[in-house]
């Protein structure tokens, strides 16, 4: 069997490479998701053992091995100063390290970075790449990835300083100067955020660099970093806020961060394996699909081999030895696909500063088993079902005239009554979780609704495809209605077919509907927190009084007002900060304000949480005081968040006060405007604002918007691409079904060539049945994942406020249109090759 | 009509034990004639000649039966001539219309409309009933059918209780009705009807055959059939018989025995 097995792969190769293709891609995926984890583990690593290479004792302050408090920054220098004395200890290094507001001269806006200190010699673990190490004051070297060059000025604005004790601020904010004198390799920084610095010790010392990361120890020669470290942690342990502290071996240190970052890889790989899961799922059906049409075909041959003496179980194994090398084969290309994507991902992504950190690419024994396995084992376990049918033919078969093909209308009611069972109620579980906000219980009732909807599948598919047909039957004519009646031929071929672009055209709805109404239902609730476009807020108390005219004269801001506020005492809170608003003015820039956010005349808008301190309940009268004076308004409570001071009316405060400051600014932008206008509207805006404000800050729900839309955008493009994987499989699956059906109705179609069928016709006919099948597939899909997306959305945010349900038509259009014309172009090939059967085909394989 | 009581069971052609020449048939129209007929398969070494210059000539309204033995090119020669196959050299006249030459979208339409198909394994199409697959060529080529003429059709061929089985729900004679009835509802220039008793046993297949002879003889139909059966020719007008890819003679009111006889003499 095994020759015959190998043979029948040989002559049938060009059959197997749809199959081959869905279990690459598939086997791919996984492999490649492996692979980055663990290069990106690797790669972890490896700058963390350079980064520790020549410490051979670390003693750091590790908050999973202790309950204690850290030491103070007196206590780790003590403790650093009395490790230098202890015998066998070479050299100390203190890791100093502060975060600074960074500028680049000549590069608009700042970032945070870390300053750290550079160790001494021995200790010294960073790389130069060019420049020196800097020696004196006001020099550091940079991270290469950051933004800094060598030669650069930086301004460092330095944090205040508190005593711990006292609570008293002992030294103020204040800028600082530096020169970039040189730059370190990527490895320095590569686990690291944000841009990276160091400087000299006592330079550090000087820019109060307090905090400690960890004190590393080299050993004179002679002591080895066992000794080293055990000597270190007894004596750590007997000193002021030493107890608190872990010891370990340079080596081990390493090990113990490197865990620590790849637990938060370990999320995201998980994240990923589901993706490669739907992909391996939908590669499943794609290969039970086809080899039920191969070995459909070969019931002859295979009756034959019976007639002369082959056991059934004889030639189940050799069809299963056949899955297994197509396995074998297709697994091994996709691991080394999934490598090579790897490596691509991680050249790619060390280009850029990424939430992973990559470089290079690490193969290991563990994904190219865990790929191989997977695709070989997925490859034999789709293809036993379809070999247990095919081999169970009867050997008079082979002596028979090839009858037409076997019509399975398999009734299947075990299988709908299983559908029914599961679907309902979960439907009606995920219903309840939606309505009532359990993101479990709808979770668990979309899956059962899922697994139900697919083994119903089978069943409705083809029931759906006929009714289509027959509807549209007409506008294809001819070659239409034969398409139409051949689609639901095989019902179970075009059930699973079907099914496995259901699974994927579901997902990215899902997706799509779900980003939809998080986004209008985001939208409202930010409308709702903010009662104008853009609210900003002014950074200085001296900032020009002419900021709103600048704001109002930027493109597309309609309006803009400047929203001034006093200190007064509200009650038994004293000094307390109220944000008065020209009610006549404001009207200009509010769009709505449903939550009451806009004080009346009378009213003050105050925040939920200090109805208690003030003792108050919404309509209850507030006294505000100023200078003596005092007037009562009516208290309106809102949603904490919502406002950052109490409210009141300009009127208002006018009878206490005019000493009054600019406090934010309001600003009203024109409507209508798409995402890209509005980032550089928001982008014109802070530029113009920060020339005479340089610290202010822009908020507002258009800024909200923006963002979130940004970030949501983001994560819906990536959702998508892992699901396109799954929709390939399943087009390729169409494309599949097609040949397939191509070769198995050759004879029929040279019969209908012959009766006067035209090329074109024949081509339009296959065509015609592809769309068909991905049509009522994607229909399907895209029906179910709209009411998945909206019950997930409502199930996750029911709890956060009410879920305004939006779907997408366009896009959900869109997806169905994709997913229709990705099917009809699916088939192109296989028609062409149909479309060449010659008409004497009809007669002479009679 | 070119099948007279005067040429009854006459045998003429190179084998001819008597030597009598061919009659002067010139009352009777050519439906389909061709002319220095050669067709090559293959290149090279490998090259085998099916035909090799075959002049025949079928006239309207009759019932020919092409015979040979396997490998004579009988066939081929029909597939050519109703335009499935090109040929290598020569000419394929289906009436005043040269075939050889045509390309693929006329031929297709040529077969659609002047030439009906009937094969040894009935080749109806699965997914539809039996109406659907009489009408077909018919609503390929967008005609609406002749109701009387349908209607007749079916009468004829006893499918009037059938129309709406599927051909799964038909028996092998059914379904070969089926498919003559098929290639009669256009009014083609020629059925072509290639071993149609080749799948059927010998009640269904005579049934069939005097299905085929009836509508030659009642409505003038041409048909040409292939076979290698001396039975299912005894029915036709004329048999004309091709060996080696040639012309080997013809026999005019055939007999299963006249039929026997002629093949006993191409084999010897």
């Amino acid at each position: 069997m095994f020759s015959l097995s190998l043979a029948q792969l040989r002559t049938q190769a060009h059959r197997l490479i749809a199959t081959a293709l869905a279990i690459i891609i598939a086997v791919g995926f996984v492999v490649a998701t492996l692979t980055l984890n663990e290069t990106s583990k690797k790669t972890v690593y490896g700058a963390l053992s350079s980064q520790y290479l020549t410490t051979d004792a670390v003693a750091t302050y590790d908050w999973e091995q202790t309950d204690s408090e850290s030491p103070t920054p007196q206590q780790w220098t003590q403790i650093g100063e009395k490790l230098r004395a202890l015998p066998g200890v070479a050299a100390v290094a203190l890791d100093q390290y502060s975060y600074s507001r960074v500028q680049i001269e000549g590069v608009p806006g700042a970032t945070y970075g870390q300053v750290q200190t550079l160790a001494d010699s021995d200790l010294r673990w960073q790389k130069l790449t060019s420049g020196t190490w800097p020696e004196g004051d006001g020099q550091v070297v940079a991270a290469a990835d950051g933004s800094a060059k060598v030669g650069d000025r930086i301004t460092l604005t330095l944090s205040a300083v508190w005593d711990a004790e006292s609570g008293k601020e002992t030294e103020p904010e204040r800028d600082v100067q530096a020169t970039v004198v040189g730059l370190t390799d990527r490895s320095s920084s590569i686990i690291m955020e944000g841009d990276q610095y160091w400087t000299t010790p006592a330079q550090n010392q000087a820019w109060n660099a307090q905090d400690v990361e960890s004190i590393r120890i080299a050993a004179t020669p002679g002591t080895t970093p066992a000794d080293l470290t055990t000597e270190v942690a007894s004596a750590v342990q007997a000193m002021p806020g030493g107890e608190s502290l872990t010891v370990r071996t340079g080596e081990g240190q390493a090990e113990a961060v490197a865990r620590s970052v790849s637990g938060n890889n370990a999320e995201l790989v998980t994240v990923l394996l589901v993706f490669a899961a739907i992909s391996v799922f939908v590669c499943t059906l794609v290969i039970a699909n086809t080899f039920t049409v191969l070995l459909a075909q070969r019931v002859r041959e295979l009756a034959l081999l019976r007639a002369i003496g082959a056991a059934g179980g004889q030639l189940r194994r050799g069809v299963l030895l056949e899955s297994f090398v197509i396995g074998l084969t297709a697994s091994a290309l996709g691991v080394a696909t999934g490598i090579a994507l790897a490596a691509g991902v991680s050249a790619i992504a060390s280009q850029f500063e990424s939430v992973v950190p990559l470089n290079g690419v690490a193969v290991t024994a563990q994904p190219v088993l865990i790929g191989l396995a997977l695709g070989t084992v997925v490859t034999m376990v789709a293809a036993f079902n379809p070999a247990r049918k095919a081999t169970k033919v009867a050997p008079l078969a082979a002596m028979r005239p090839m009858d037409e093909e076997p019509i399975n209308t398999g009734r299947g009611l075990v299988r709908r009554a299983l559908g029914l069972l599961l679907g309902l109620p979960g439907i009606g579980i995920a219903y309840y979780g939606g309505t009532s906000g359990d993101l479990m219980l709808g979770a668990v009732g979309g899956m059962l609704f899922f697994l139900g909807a697919l083994l119903l599948c089978r069943w409705l598919v083809p029931i759906a495809v006929a009714g289509v047909g027959r509807v549209l039957g007409p506008l294809g004519q001819v070659p239409g209605k034969l398409a139409a009646l051949n689609s639901t031929r095989n019902p179970q071929r075009t059930a699973a077919t079907a099914t496995a672009l259901i699974v994927g055209v579901t997902l990215c709805t899902t997706m799509v509907v779900g980003a939809a109404t998080t986004r209008a239902s985001a939208t409202a609730l930010i409308d709702d927190s903010y009662p104008t476009d853009v609210a900003y807020y002014v950074g200085d108390e001296d900032a020009p009084a002419t900021l709103a005219g600048t704001i109002s004269g930027v493109k597309n801001v309609s309006a803009a007002i400047p929203v001034e506020a006093a200190t007064v005492d509200i009650g038994s809170l004293p000094e307390y900060s109220v944000q008065s608003i020209d009610t006549t003015k404001s009207a200009s820039v509010v769009r709505s304000d449903k939550a009451g956010l806009i004080p009346e005349p009378g009213t003050i808008v105050l925040a939920e949480y200090l109805a208690p301190e003030l003792g108050i309940k919404e309509g209850d009268p507030v006294k505000i005081t100023k200078d003596g004076r005092s007037i009562e308004l009516k208290a309106h409570l809102v949603f904490s968040s919502n406002v950052n001071s109490p409210r009141v009316t300009s009127t208002d405060l006018a009878q206490l006060t005019d000493q009054t400051q600019m406090s934010e600014i309001w600003a009203q932008l024109a409507d209508d405007m798409d995402d890209g206008q509005l980032a550089e509207t928001l982008r014109a805006i802070a530029t113009a604002a920060a020339d005479v404000d340089p610290n202010g800050t822009l908020a507002g729900s258009a800024e909200e918007r923006a963002s979130f839309n940004q970030l949501l955008d983001i994560l819906l493009l990536i959702v998508l691409g892992l699901l396109a994987v799954a929709v390939v499989i399943a087009i390729i699956g169409v494309g599949n079904t097609m040949a397939l059906s191509v070769l198995e109705r050759r004879k029929e179609s040279g019969v209908l060539r012959a009766l006067g069928l035209t090329r074109g016709q024949l081509r339009w006919m296959l065509l015609w049945e592809a769309m068909l099948i991905a049509g009522v597939a994607a229909a399907i899909g895209v029906v179910l994942g709209s009411v998945f997306g909206v019950l997930g959305v409502k199930a996750a945010l029911q709890s956060s406020g009410a879920v305004a349900i939006s779907i997408p038509l366009a896009q959900v259009l869109l997806i169905l249109v994709v997913a229709t014309i990705a099917g009809a172009l699916a088939s192109v090939l296989p028609s062409r090759r149909a479309a060449k059967i010659s008409p004497v085909a009809a007669i002479a394989s009679a | 009509m070119s099948w007279t009581s005067a040429q009854q069971s006459q045998w003429h052609g190179q084998h001819a034990p008597h030597g009598q020449t061919q009659p002067v048939r010139s009352s009777a129209e050519a439906a389909v004639r061709a002319h220095s007929v050669r067709k090559v398969y293959g290149r090279g070494e490998n090259q085998v000649a099916a035909l090799r210059g075959v002049d025949v000539t079928f006239d309207k309204g009759a019932f020919t039966a092409i015979m040979g033995p396997s490998g004579s090119g009988k066939s081929t020669l029909m597939h050519v001539l109703a335009g499935l196959d090109t040929v290598s050299a020569g000419q394929v006249f289906l009436g005043d219309t040269e075939v050889t030459g045509l390309n693929d979208a006329k031929l297709t339409r040529l077969r659609r409309d002047r030439i009906g198909f009937v094969f040894q394994a009935f080749n109806l199409i699965p997914a539809l009933n039996a109406k659907a697959n009489i009408e077909l060529p018919m609503t390929l080529a967008k005609r609406s059918p002749d109701q009387q003429w349908y209607d007749d059709i079916v009468q004829r061929l006893g499918l009037s209780e059938r129309l709406n089985h599927r051909p799964t729900e038909l028996s092998g004679g059914q379904q070969q009705r089926v498919a003559i009835a098929r290639a009669l509802l256009p009014r083609p220039d020629v059925v072509f009807a290639d071993e149609p008793t080749g799948n059927l046993d010998s009640t269904a297949g005579a049934e069939v055959l005097s299905m085929l002879r009836a509508s030659v003889r009642e409505t003038g139909q041409t048909v040409v059939m292939v076979t290698h059966d001396p039975v299912a020719a005894s029915y036709a007008d004329r048999v004309v018989l091709l060996a080696d890819g040639s012309i080997a003679g013809e026999l005019f009111d055939p007999t299963t025995d006249s039929v026997l006889d002629a093949l006993r003499h191409l084999g010897g």
